[in-house]
C-alpha cells in the first residue's frame, strides 16, 4: 500500500541517457544531411542557407506557440487566485504529508521548521517529513538541537544508492514513512517560505477546480525569488524569469492542457499519483519535470495557485549557470526518457500534447544553443555589413528573420517585464530590459548541460548542489 | 470624473455609425466625380509608395521607405496590390477558401430558413463575392487610389465610434457625445480629407484612440490593460504621422506627473514608465531601427537626402524666424480648418478647466493642444512649412491645424453636458458653423492643392504624364521617382520597369551608366522656378554614351524625355 509502483509503465528513467534507436536516429540523420548534400552537390553557402532556413522556421513557430501561450496565461482565470477568507472558510482539512529533503543545509533548518510550523492548516492534518543523508552531521546535528514539533519527523537515509532529493523522496514512500492516510503530499526546500494559508488554499483551489476537471492531481504553488530578489543583477533577473514563468507561461500550459512542467516544490499532488506514477526518478535532475510528463501521458492535469512559496536565488553569474545547466541537462534527460517511443508518446498525449511537449520540454534547448550564433550574426552585421552574411538570408527569410528577432525578442522582453508588473513588482520592470544579457547566460548552461549530458553516465546525473544562507544572508 | 457610468445608448450608436457610413460614401462619390481626390501630390505618392512593396523592380517592405510612416500603406496593401497577389495561384486558393468558409458560413446563419431561401441567399452572395473577386484582380484598387481611401473611410467611420464613447463616457451625457460627434465628422475638411488617401484621417483615428484610452489609464494609472492598449493605440498613432511622436511625448509627461501626484515611488515610477513606454514606444523605436537597417542611418527619415526640411520649406514663409507669426499662422490654419465652433470650444475649455481643476485624468481630451506651440515652433523654425490667406495670401499644409478638432469636440460636448436646452442651441450653432465654414472659406484643405494644381509646374508634370501615358512602350525607364510622383502616378506606367532611387543597388549603377543598362527610356526633370532639377538630368545629361544612343521624344519646360534610338 505505501510503496510506490515500479514506474515500468514509463520504463527506464534517466539511468539510460539515449537509447540505441535515439542514437542510430541522430547518426542517420547527420550522414542524411551528408549524403543529401553531396547528391545536390550543394556548396557550403547553401549549406548555411538551409541551416539558417530551418533555424528562422524554428523561431518563427517558437514564437507563435510562446504567443499562444502567453496569451492564454494573461486570460483572467488562468492563474487560479483563492482569497483568504475563502481559504479561512474551508472546513474540510484533507491529509497532507509535507516532504523537506536536506542535503548540507544546516543554515536553514530552524527557518524551514519554523516555516512550516506556521503554516495555518490543522496539525493533526498534518504529517512533516525531513529527510536528511547519513554522513550529513552538520544538518543532522542542526535539526536535533530543534525542539520539533510532534507532528514533524526527522528520517536519516542511510548511505547507498543515489544522493539525490528524488532519491530521498522515494525512500519516504518505499519505506513506508508516508502516512497511509496520506491525500496529498508537498514537497519544500529547506529555504523555502511558503505563503501561510497556502494549504488551505490549494485545497479549497482543489476542491473548486476537481468538479470540472476530475483529472486534477496537482495544485502548484508560484515560486518567487523574494527572500533576495533584489540583491545582485542575476537575483532581479531570475526573479523576473520566475514572475514570468509561474504567472504567465505555466497558467497558460495548464490552461491549454499542454505538459505543465512541474517547479521545484509547493506542488500539492495526490498521494495516490505519485505512487501511480512509480514516484519520482531518482537519476532525473529535474525530477519534477519528469513527474510532470507521466501525469500528462496518464491524462492528469495540473492548475497553478496563485500563493507564493518564497525562495532564495543563486546570486551571481557563476552559480546561475551552474544551477540552470542543471535544469537543462534535466529537460534532456526528461525529453529523451519519453521520446524513446514517440509513437506511443503521441497516441497517450494527443497530437495538441504530443507537439505541446515538443515545444515545452524539447525546443527551449534548441533555442538556447541556436540563440548566441543568431545574436552573434546580427553583431558582426551590424558592425561590418558583411556580404556573407546577407547572402545567407534570401528575401522572404530575411523578412521572416527580421519579423522573429524584432517581434520575438520583443515578446520575450515584454513578458518578462509583464509578469514584474501585473505582480505589482514595479520596480524590477525594468530589469527585463536586460533580458539578452540573461539569455546569454542561459545560452551558456545550455552549452555546459549538454556537454555533460554527452561527457559520461555520471556527469549526465550529476547534481550540482545550490547552498543557501537563509535568514543569514548577510553572513 | 464620472462614476456610474451608464451604458451606451443602443439605438443612437448605429444610427449615428449609419450616417457616417452614408457621408463617407457620398462625400467620396463627389469627390472622385468632380476629380479632386488626387489634387493633393501626396495623395498620389502614398499609392505609389504602397504599390512599389509589390510593383517594382525590387519588390519588398523596403519600399515602405523613411520619410512617410509605413502603417497607412501597410493597412493598404491587400488592396492596392490585390491584382498581384489574387492571380497568383496561392491568391486563387485563397480566396477559393473564403468562398467555401462563406457559404458555411451563411447556411449555419441561416439555419431554420426553408432551403429554397438559404440557397437564393448563397446564390446572391456568391454572385456578390465573384464580382468582388473580379475587381480585386484588376488595379482598380491602386489606378483610382480606392484601397487606400478605403483605409481612411474605415479610419472615418471607427473614429466617429470613439469620438461619441469617448465623450459619452467623459461627460455621461448623449446630448454631449451626439454635439462631439458632429462637430467632427460633419465638419466639411475631415469629410474631404477621409475621401482621399492622403494619411490624416487615420492618424486623427489613432490619436483618438491614444486620447481614450489615456484618459482611462490616467484614471487607474497601474491597471495593465489600459497600459496595454494605450501603448498599443500609441503605436498606431506613431507609424502613421509624426504627429504622434509628439503626441506620446505629452502622454509620457503626463503619465509621469500623474504617478507623482499618486506619490508613487521611484522605482517603482520607473517600472509604470518602463511598462508603458515598452509598448507606447515601440513605433518610434520600431522606425529609428527600420530606418538603420534598410539605410544604415537610424535618422534618415529626419536627415536623409528625400526627408530633409530644405525640400519642402523655402525659406520666404512669413511665420519663418517670426514667432508671433507663426503661431498666428497656426491659429488661422485652426481657424479655416475648424470654423466658429472653435468660440464654443474655447468657453467649453474654461469650464472644463474650472470643473475638473484639472484632475489628473483631465488631460487626455486636451492631448492634440500640445501641437499648438509645437506647430508654431515648427513653422518659426522652419522645419514644417504652413501658409493661410490672412497671413501671406496662400495656403500651404493648412491641414496641418485640423488635429486640433479632436480637443475642439470633447470640449463642445462638455459645454452641453447639462443642459438638453443648451444641446439644442450648441447643435444648431454647430451645423451653421460647418455650414458657415463649407461657404467662407471654403474647404480649405481642398482650395489648397486647387490652387496647386493651377500651377504651371503642375500643369507641365500632367502634360508629361499624358504623353507618356499615351506613347509609353512599355520598355526599360530610368526615372528619378522624388518630385515626379504626378508623372508617374498620372501616366499609368508600369513600376515593375522603371529604375528609381528605390531600386535595390542598380540605381547608381544605372544612372551612371543607362545605355549599358540597357535603359530604354529615359525620364529628367530640369530646373524650374526655384524647384531644383533631378538627379537624372544632373547626372545623366553629359555623358556620351547617352548623347550618342538616346533621341528627344517629348520636350517641355519641365520634362524631357528620351528615348533609345532605334
Amino acid at each position: 500500500m505505501d510503496q510506490l509502483n515500479s514506474g515500468a509503465v514509463f520504463g527506464p528513467g534517466a539511468e539510460v541517457r539515449m537509447s540505441k534507436s535515439q542514437l542510430g536516429f541522430i547518426v542517420a540523420l547527420g550522414i542524411g544531411s551528408v549524403m543529401l548534400g553531396l547528391v545536390l552537390q550543394l556548396t557550403l553557402l547553401q549549406y548555411l542557407q538551409g541551416f539558417v532556413a530551418l533555424s528562422t522556421l524554428f523561431f518563427a513557430s517558437m514564437f507563435v506557440f510562446s504567443s499562444i501561450v502567453a496569451v492564454s496565461g494573461m486570460k483572467e482565470g488562468s492563474l487560479v487566485a483563492v482569497d483568504d477568507s475563502e481559504a479561512l472558510a474551508l472546513n474540510e482539512f484533507p491529509y497532507i504529508t509535507v516532504i523537506v529533503p536536506s542535503y548540507v543545509e544546516p543554515a536553514v533548518a530552524r527557518q524551514i521548521v519554523k516555516s512550516i510550523w506556521e503554516l495555518n492548516y490543522p496539525k493533526n492534518r498534518m504529517q512533516v517529513l525531513i529527510v536528511l543523508e547519513e554522513g550529513d552531521f552538520a544538518t543532522i546535528e542542526a535539526y536535533t538541537q530543534l525542539a520539533l514539533p510532534k507532528h514533524f519527523k526527522v528520517i536519516v537515509r542511510p548511505k547507498g544508492g543515489a544522493k539525490t532529493k528524488p532519491a530521498a523522496m522515494n525512500y519516504l514512500f518505499d519505506q513506508g514513512y508516508v502516512h497511509w492516510r496520506s491525500d496529498f503530499t508537498v514537497v519544500f526546500d529547506s529555504e523555502d517560505k511558503p505563503d501561510k494559508l497556502q494549504p488551505r488554499k490549494a485545497m479549497v483551489s482543489y476542491f473548486r477546480e476537481v468538479v470540472n476537471n476530475p483529472h486534477l492531481v496537482c495544485v502548484q504553488a508560484r515560486l518567487a525569488f523574494s527572500q533576495n530578489a533584489n540583491r545582485s543583477w542575476v537575483t532581479r533577473m531570475l526573479n523576473l524569469d520566475y514572475l514570468q514563468h509561474f504567472s504567465i507561461m505555466l497558467p497558460g500550459l495548464t490552461r491549454l492542457g499542454l505538459v505543465s512542467p512541474l517547479g521545484g516544490t509547493s506542488n500539492y499532488i495526490l498521494t495516490s499519483a505519485i505512487r501511480e506514477v512509480g514516484g519520482w526518478d531518482s537519476l532525473n535532475v529535474t525530477e519534477d519535470m519528469d513527474l510532470a510528463v507521466k501525469f500528462a501521458r496518464l491524462g492528469y492535469s495540473t492548475l497553478v495557485l496563485d500563493s507564493i512559496t518564497s525562495e532564495e536565488a543563486v546570486e551571481n553569474a557563476f552559480d546561475m549557470v551552474k544551477q540552470r545547466s542543471r535544469w537543462i541537462k534535466g529537460a534532456i534527460q526528461t525529453y529523451f526518457r519519453h521520446m524513446r517511443n514517440p509513437i506511443r508518446l503521441q497516441q497517450e498525449l494527443g497530437w495538441k500534447g504530443f507537439v505541446g511537449f515538443q515545444y515545452v520540454i524539447g525546443a527551449p534547448l534548441v533555442l538556447y544553443l541556436v540563440n548566441p550564433v543568431f545574436w552573434g550574426m546580427t553583431a558582426i552585421y551590424a558592425v561590418t555589413h558583411s556580404e556573407f552574411i546577407q547572402q545567407l538570408y534570401p528575401p522572404l527569410i530575411f523578412y521572416v528573420a527580421m519579423f522573429c528577432f524584432s517581434a520575438g525578442n520583443y515578446m520575450y522582453v515584454y513578458m518578462l517585464k509583464t509578469a514584474a508588473f501585473r505582480t505589482k513588482n514595479y520596480s524590477n520592470v525594468i530589469m527585463g530590459l536586460f533580458a539578452p544579457l540573461y539569455w546569454l547566460l542561459i545560452s551558456i548552461a545550455g552549452y555546459v548541460a549538454v556537454y555533460q549530458f554527452l561527457k559520461s553516465n555520471k556527469a549526465a546525473q550529476g547534481w550540482s548542489k545550490t547552498h543557501h544562507k537563509g535568514d543569514n544572508m548577510e553572513g | 470624473m464620472n462614476e456610474g457610468i451608464g451604458q451606451m445608448p443602443r439605438r443612437i450608436v448605429p444610427t449615428l455609425m449609419a450616417v457616417a457610413f452614408l457621408l463617407s460614401v457620398v462625400c467620396f462619390t463627389l469627390v472622385t466625380v468632380n476629380d479632386v481626390g488626387f489634387l493633393h501630390f501626396d495623395t498620389q505618392a502614398h499609392l505609389l509608395i504602397a504599390r512599389r512593396v509589390c510593383d517594382s523592380t525590387s519588390p519588398g517592405l523596403a519600399q515602405l521607405g523613411a520619410v512617410w510612416l509605413p502603417l497607412t500603406h501597410l493597412a493598404s496593401l491587400p488592396l492596392v496590390c490585390s491584382d498581384i497577389w489574387s492571380n497568383t495561384i496561392y491568391g486563387s486558393i485563397f480566396l477559393a477558401l473564403g468562398l467555401v468558409l462563406s457559404i458555411v458560413a451563411i447556411r449555419r446563419l441561416l439555419k431554420g430558413w426553408t432551403v429554397l431561401f438559404r440557397w437564393v441567399v448563397i446564390g446572391i452572395c456568391t454572385t456578390l463575392y465573384l464580382l468582388t473577386v473580379g475587381v480585386l484582380r484588376t488595379n482598380v484598387f491602386y489606378s483610382h487610389g480606392l484601397g487606400m481611401i478605403a483605409v481612411s473611410m474605415f479610419c472615418y467611420l471607427v473614429m466617429g465610434y470613439y469620438m461619441f464613447k469617448f465623450v459619452f463616457e467623459l461627460t455621461n451625457s448623449t446630448y454631449a457625445a451626439v454635439i462631439a460627434w458632429m462637430v467632427l465628422m460633419l465638419n466639411p475638411n475631415v469629410l474631404y480629407l477621409q475621401s482621399t488617401s492622403m494619411t490624416e484621417i487615420p492618424m486623427y483615428f489613432g490619436v483618438l484612440l491614444s486620447m481614450y484610452t489615456f484618459w482611462k489609464l490616467c484614471k487607474e494609472p497601474s491597471n495593465h490593460k489600459w497600459l496595454f492598449w494605450n501603448g498599443v493605440a500609441s503605436v498606431i498613432m506613431c507609424t502613421i504621422r509624426y504627429e504622434g511622436w509628439v503626441i506620446v511625448v505629452a502622454e509620457a509627461a503626463i503619465y509621469t506627473y500623474v504617478l507623482l501626484r499618486n506619490r508613487v515611488r521611484f522605482w517603482d515610477l520607473v517600472g509604470h514608465l518602463a511598462e508603458w513606454g515598452f509598448v507606447a514606444l515601440a513605433g518610434v523605436i520600431g522606425w529609428i531601427v527600420w530606418n538603420m537597417t534598410i539605410f544604415g542611418n537610424p535618422l534618415e527619415f529626419q536627415n536623409g537626402t528625400y526627408s530633409s526640411p530644405s525640400n519642402w520649406v523655402s525659406g520666404r514663409e512669413a511665420g519663418f524666424g517670426n514667432l508671433r507669426v507663426a503661431f498666428l499662422t497656426y491659429g488661422w490654419g485652426i481657424w479655416d480648418t475648424i470654423g466658429m465652433v472653435v468660440v464654443l470650444a474655447v468657453i467649453g475649455l474654461f469650464i472644463y478647466v474650472v470643473s475638473t481643476r484639472l484632475r489628473r485624468e483631465s488631460f487626455a481630451p486636451l492631448l492634440p493642444l500640445v501641437m499648438i506651440p509645437f506647430f508654431g515652433f515648427m513653422i518659426y523654425k522652419g522645419q514644417r512649412p504652413m501658409q493661410v490667406m490672412q497671413t501671406e495670401d496662400t495656403l500651404y499644409n493648412i491641414r496641418f491645424a485640423l488635429i486640433i478638432i479632436l480637443t475642439v469636440a470633447p470640449m463642445v460636448g462638455y459645454l452641453v453636458r447639462r443642459s438638453r436646452v443648451l444641446a439644442v442651441i450648441v447643435g444648431g450653432c454647430v451645423l451653421f458653423s460647418q455650414f458657415a465654414l463649407f461657404q467662407d472659406p471654403g474647404i480649405t484643405t481642398l482650395i489648397e492643392p486647387q490652387r496647386a494644381s493651377s500651377y504651371v509646374f503642375s500643369q507641365l508634370q500632367i502634360e508629361a504624364a499624358e504623353w507618356l501615358g499615351d506613347n509609353y512602350d512599355n520598355g526599360t525607364m530610368l526615372l528619378e521617382a522624388y518630385g515626379n510622383e504626378q508623372l508617374q502616378f498620372l501616366s499609368g506606367i508600369n513600376l515593375g520597369n522603371i529604375t528609381y532611387e528605390g531600386t535595390y543597388r542598380l540605381w547608381e549603377p544605372v544612372l551612371n551608366a543607362p545605355y549599358a543598362n540597357q535603359m530604354e527610356w529615359i525620364v529628367m526633370r530640369g530646373p524650374y522656378s526655384g524647384f531644383a532639377e533631378d538627379r537624372v538630368w544632373t547626372t545623366v545629361r553629359n555623358q556620351q554614351s547617352f548623347i550618342d544612343h538616346y533621341v528627344l521624344v517629348f520636350e517641355n519646360e519641365l520634362y524631357h524625355i528620351y528615348k533609345l534610338a532605334q
